[in-house]
């Protein structure tokens, strides 16, 4: 699976801890891959990617699609005001 | 192509309950979304072992704080239009955050010094949305010090 991040921490000692992060496809969050962590996470078929395990992100929109409707929605808002003459 | 711009925020007292050290909010008239793509997380105050706690969540309505400086990583490159600038690091009153939406959680060291970078393609997304963003709030159990936060974003 290819990353979708990269981190690196510096203690004052001068060690690094590096690592690296998976995206969620739904929601977009990253988070860093600890193996045996017993957090669930989940693999979606339709977009082919990781998920963050969230409940909300068992059911598939894919964070873009979901990006799309929360534009939309703000076009929509937006030409409700100026029809109804609500902008000063 | 899209011009990058990079800000830094605070949090002069950290606290046991999560308060906003940095909020980036889209303006009123974003045409453009804003990608996330490089942030720092530090903590100045002299050196202990205490243990802070760093999460990055999606916010709709801005919060009260002070003003950060937003500067374009290009020189040349025209002024960011990333809104809500007077009102954005070090914050008294929380900006209103979205549910669930937590997009990064990690718990640092005082002593460590955190940096986090996106893959291309991979940026924490902000809709070109009215004043939606993404804010960093930290807490602490037993830190009362300052926390710092560098961001950088492409729109």
């Amino acid at each position: 699976m290819r990353p979708a991040g990269y981190f690196v921490s510096t203690d004052p000692d001068g060690r690094i801890t590096e690592g690296e992060t998976l995206q969620c496809v739904h929601c977009n969050a990253h988070w860093i891959v600890r193996p045996g962590s017993g957090i669930k996470r989940g693999w979606c078929l339709r977009c082919m990617g990781p998920h963050c395990g969230q409940a909300a992100c068992w059911s598939c929109e894919p964070f873009e699609k979901k990006l799309e409707r929360w534009e939309m929605r703000e076009r929509l808002v937006q030409a409700a005001r100026k029809t109804l003459c609500l902008d000063s | 192509m899209a011009d990058r711009y990079g800000t830094i925020g605070n949090m002069a007292t950290v606290g046991t309950g999560y308060k906003t050290a940095l909020a980036i909010q889209q303006a009123a008239t974003a045409r453009t979304r804003l990608k996330l793509y490089d942030f720092i997380l530090s903590a100045s105050a002299a050196p202990a072992d205490n243990v802070l706690n760093w999460r990055i969540r999606r916010l709709t309505v801005a919060g009260t704080g002070t003003a950060i400086n937003i500067e374009p990583v290009e020189g040349a490159a025209s002024a960011a239009s990333t809104a809500a600038t007077a009102n954005s690091k070090n914050m008294t009153a929380e900006p209103t955050y979205t549910a669930n939406s937590e997009l990064f959680q990690n718990s640092i060291n005082q002593r460590a010094t955190f940096r986090w970078v996106a893959a291309p393609g991979a940026e924490l997304t902000v809709p070109a949305t009215n004043s939606v963003g993404i804010g960093f709030e930290v807490k602490s159990p037993a830190y009362t010090g300052e926390a710092e936060v560098s961001a950088y974003w492409m729109e």
